[in-house]
């Protein structure tokens, strides 16, 4: 069994230190997926309520699937319920068919992975998540489907689009 | 560029073309300079995204999580000094002989008491008739049998640094378990009592239900 999987358990039995350890395993993945996909104002937030939602939830846990890919669904699901109710709350509508346009051209002292996130959060909500999924956390589409609740085909055509439009930025 | 291949640029990099359309593409890419830049360009674009750092979350985060769980009136984790670790090569069947007993005065301790609690969850409480919860406790006592005998089964193959953890986290339940029926033979109609017990009694089906099916994937 996996140390995921043993803490897992333990944390179910209320052993708040095996939660602990699972946090610490996790916490900083989790963190950027909420920097990168919530883009939330309050990422640290985002994540507080997703570990809090995993401790409530982790009888659900069968270690079917490695602890990541269950915490990450659950993160994702909690993502894209709070941007929802945000777009609901602003009343305003979410372009998903967005393109990346007019990207400002690279200044020289700006760092490389800087520039790559900026141009990250300018991508379309769809492209990004699953870009996000994908190329930074290594996800397969099977997998990014399921927490996207999209198809396997769809998740490859926004994958594509989401390169697409990042490689412009690194023309420049 | 060719509005054929184009769109496929991205499955040829990840692998996922056949080997029959892999060969055509790099036919294809052999006479399309167009479709070798943005070959490279969305190479790189992949590359840079594995590259991205994984940032450091404030050190402030993880109490906000401890402080939420608790505002919501969840229970508040075990502290890991609470946490019984016994000696290595200690009888791994203890706790399993003990727990009949423990049932059984368990059963007998709420029974003196006429009626019992049996909770469904936070703040809902419901009172049940001694037949309900002689039915419930027996229940729980097969259900908890069921899972030692098959938790049994693989502790030969079960790491044993893995197994005496799970033994100290069940001692440390048990020991939940036995200080609430005694405190309930004092006071046997607590509300609050009868709640921590049947939480304490949850926890360790939940507990053993969760180790046996991890257990059946991974062993």
């Amino acid at each position: 069994m996996a140390d995921d999987a043993v803490d897992a358990t333990l944390a179910v039995a209320g052993d708040g230190a095996a939660f602990e350890r699972l946090y610490l395993r996790h916490a900083p993945r989790i963190y950027g997926l909420a920097l990168r996909m919530a883009q939330s104002a309050d990422p640290e937030e985002m994540v507080q309520e997703i570990f809090v939602r995993a401790w409530q939830k982790l009888g659900s846990f069968k270690g079917e699937a490695a602890f990541s890919t269950w915490l990450f669904r659950l993160g994702v699901n909690l993502i894209l319920t709070r941007r929802s109710k945000l777009a609901k709350l602003w009343a305003r509508e979410l372009n998903g068919d967005e393109l990346l346009v007019d990207v400002p051209a690279r200044p020289s002292h700006v760092d490389a992975s800087m520039d790559f996130e900026n141009a990250l959060r300018r991508l379309p909500n769809g492209a990004r998540e699953v870009l996000v999924l994908h190329d930074v956390e290594g996800f397969k589409h099977g997998e990014i489907g399921d927490m996207l609740g999209i198809s396997v085909g769809t998740s490859k055509s926004q994958l594509h689009r989401a390169r697409m439009s990042m490689r412009k930025v690194l023309r420049q | 560029m060719s509005d054929r291949w184009q769109t496929r640029i991205s499955e040829y990099l990840d692998g996922e073309l056949t080997p029959s359309e892999n060969q055509r593409f790099e036919q294809h890419l052999a006479e399309c300079g167009e479709c070798r830049t943005a070959l490279v360009e969305i190479r790189e674009v992949v590359h840079q995204a594995a590259q991205l750092p994984t940032p450091e979350p404030p050190e402030s985060m993880w109490e906000g999580v401890q402080k939420r769980i608790a505002h919501q009136g969840f229970d508040a984790p075990i502290a890991e000094s609470n946490v019984v670790e016994l000696p290595r090569g200690e009888n791994r069947t203890h706790w399993f002989s003990g727990i009949r007993a423990l049932a059984a005065a368990l059963f007998l301790a709420i029974l003196a008491g006429g009626t019992g609690y049996w909770l469904r969850g936070p703040g809902d409480t419901v009172d049940v008739s001694a037949p309900e919860l002689a039915d419930a406790l027996a229940d729980y006592e097969a259900s908890v049998a069921q899972l030692e005998a098959s938790l049994l089964g693989y502790a030969d193959r079960m790491d044993s640094r893995l197994y005496e953890t799970i033994e100290g986290n069940l001692e440390t339940i048990d020991r939940a378990i036995f200080e609430a029926r005694v405190a309930l033979n004092d006071d046997p109609k607590s509300e609050y009592l009868n709640a921590h017990l049947q939480d304490s009694m949850m926890r360790k089906v939940r507990l053993l239900r969760q180790v046996t099916q991890l257990a059946g994937n991974h062993i």
